[in-house]
C-alpha cells in the first residue's frame, strides 16, 4: 500500500511537531520502497530524526548491491536485519555477511533482530556469530497474525505471575500504520481490531484516548484488577504480555473488540 | 538437577526467555541432544546478545521495528 499524500503530510508533521527524535522504517520490506522512503525522509527534514530501517537483507546478493541499495536511502543511519528460523528458509546465509560489511563501509549501524518460535530457535546465534560481531536482539514471537495462524508463537511451559507486574513494553513509541493511524500498540490489539479504539487518526487523539492512558499509566495487572479479570493462575501463554494485554480487551469488549 | 542443566536454565534466564520456574520446567522437557545442542549457544564465548521487550507480533516487520528502538 502507498501513502496519500494527506497520509504523507501528516506523518511528516508528526515527527516534526512532537520532536520524534528516531524514525525506523519497516514492513513488509522497506528497500521494495526507496522512493517512497526518501521522500518522507525530505519531509522530516526540519526535525533532522535519525533514520533507521528493518530488513530482510535480500538485496545483499553482494556487498556492492547491498552498498548501492543502502547508499540510496537518504540519511540512514542503522540497518536492523530481520533473521530467524522463518527467514533462514529463504535469505542465503552470504546476505548476512553482505549486508554487515556494507554497513561497515558505509558506516550505518547494523544489528540483526530474531524473533524465536522457541529456544532452541537460539542455535542460530552459532551461524550468526561466525558472520561477524554485532549485536544481536532476540524477542519471542508473538501468536499474532499469520504467527497465531499457523500455532508459531513463542511457547510457556507453565504460567509467570510475573506478568502482573509488566507494562506495555511499546508504550513510548508511536507506530504509524498505513491507512490506519497512529498507535503505541505493535501486536493483536492494533492488527486485529477494527473498533477505533486502539488506533487513531492523529498522535494527539491517540495520546489521549482511554486506551493511551491506561496503558501508559498501568501495570498488566493493574489493568487485570481495573477490568475485574485477574487470576492468580492463567494459560502459560499469557506470560507474555501482549498475549495477556490480547485477552484482557478482549475479555473486556467482547465483540466491540 | 544436573550440573548442565542449572546451566541451560541460567543461560535461558538471562536470555530474558523464562522465569526460573519456566526455565527448570522447559529444560526438563529436552533430549539430550537438544541439550547438547543449547549448551553449544550457552557456553560460546561472549558475544552481544540483547533481550528486547517480551513480545513481538510475529505479522509484518512493525512490531519488530517497533522493539528494535527498544
Amino acid at each position: 500500500m502507498s501513502l496519500s499524500e494527506k497520509e504523507r503530510e501528516l506523518i511528516a508533521n508528526s515527527v516534526i511537531d512532537n520532536g520524534i527524535k528516531n524514525v525506523l522504517f519497516v514492513g513488509g520490506e522497506p528497500t521494495l520502497y526507496i522512493e517512497d522512503m526518501n521522500d518522507m525522509i525530505s519531509r522530516f527534514s526540519p526535525a533532522k530524526p535519525a533514520i533507521l530501517m528493518t530488513t530482510n537483507g535480500h538485496f545483499a546478493q553482494s556487498e556492492e548491491a547491498a552498498v548501492k541499495i543502502l547508499s540510496s536511502v537518504s540519511g540512514l543511519s542503522w540497518v536492523n536485519l530481520s533473521y530467524d528460523g522463518l527467514h533462514e528458509k529463504f535469505l542465503p546465509e552470504a546476505n548476512i555477511g553482505h549486508l554487515f560489511s556494507a554497513c561497515g563501509k558505509l558506516k550505518i549501524g547494523f544489528d540483526v533482530l530474531m524473533a524465536l518460535r522457541s529456544p532452541m530457535d537460539l542455535l542460530l546465534l552459532n551461524k550468526l556469530r561466525k558472520v561477524g560481531k554485532f549485536p544481536i536482539r532476540i524477542q519471542k514471537l508473538l501468536p499474532a497474525g499469520a504467527a497465531r495462524k499457523n500455532d508459531l508463537g513463542f511457547r510457556y511451559p507453565s504460567f509467570d505471575k510475573k506478568v502482573f507486574t509488566a507494562v506495555c513494553p511499546t508504550r513510548k513509541k508511536l507506530i504509524y500504520l498505513c491507512g490506519e493511524g497512529f498507535t503505541c500498540c505493535c501486536a493483536s490489539l492494533a492488527f486485529e481490531s477494527s473498533s477505533g479504539r486502539f488506533v487513531h487518526p492523529t498522535v494527539e487523539e491517540h495520546l489521549k484516548s482511554d486506551f493511551y492512558k491506561l496503558i501508559y499509566r498501568n501495570t498488566l495487572g493493574g489493568i487485570a484488577r481495573k477490568f475485574g479479570l485477574y487470576k492468580a493462575e492463567m494459560p502459560p501463554e499469557y506470560s507474555s504480555p501482549c498475549v495477556l494485554c490480547e485477552y484482557l480487551f478482549r475479555s473486556k469488549y467482547g465483540v466491540e473488540f | 538437577m544436573k550440573m548442565n542443566d542449572k546451566v541451560l536454565a541460567a543461560f535461558l534466564v538471562s536470555m530474558g526467555l523464562f522465569s526460573s520456574v519456566q526455565a527448570i520446567q522447559y529444560v526438563a522437557t529436552l533430549s539430550a541432544g537438544e541439550r547438547d545442542q543449547l549448551m553449544t549457544v550457552a557456553s560460546a564465548p561472549e558475544a552481544p546478545v540483547v533481550p528486547v521487550d517480551p513480545s513481538v507480533a510475529g505479522s509484518g516487520g512493525a512490531a519488530e521495528g517497533a522493539q528494535r528502538l527498544a
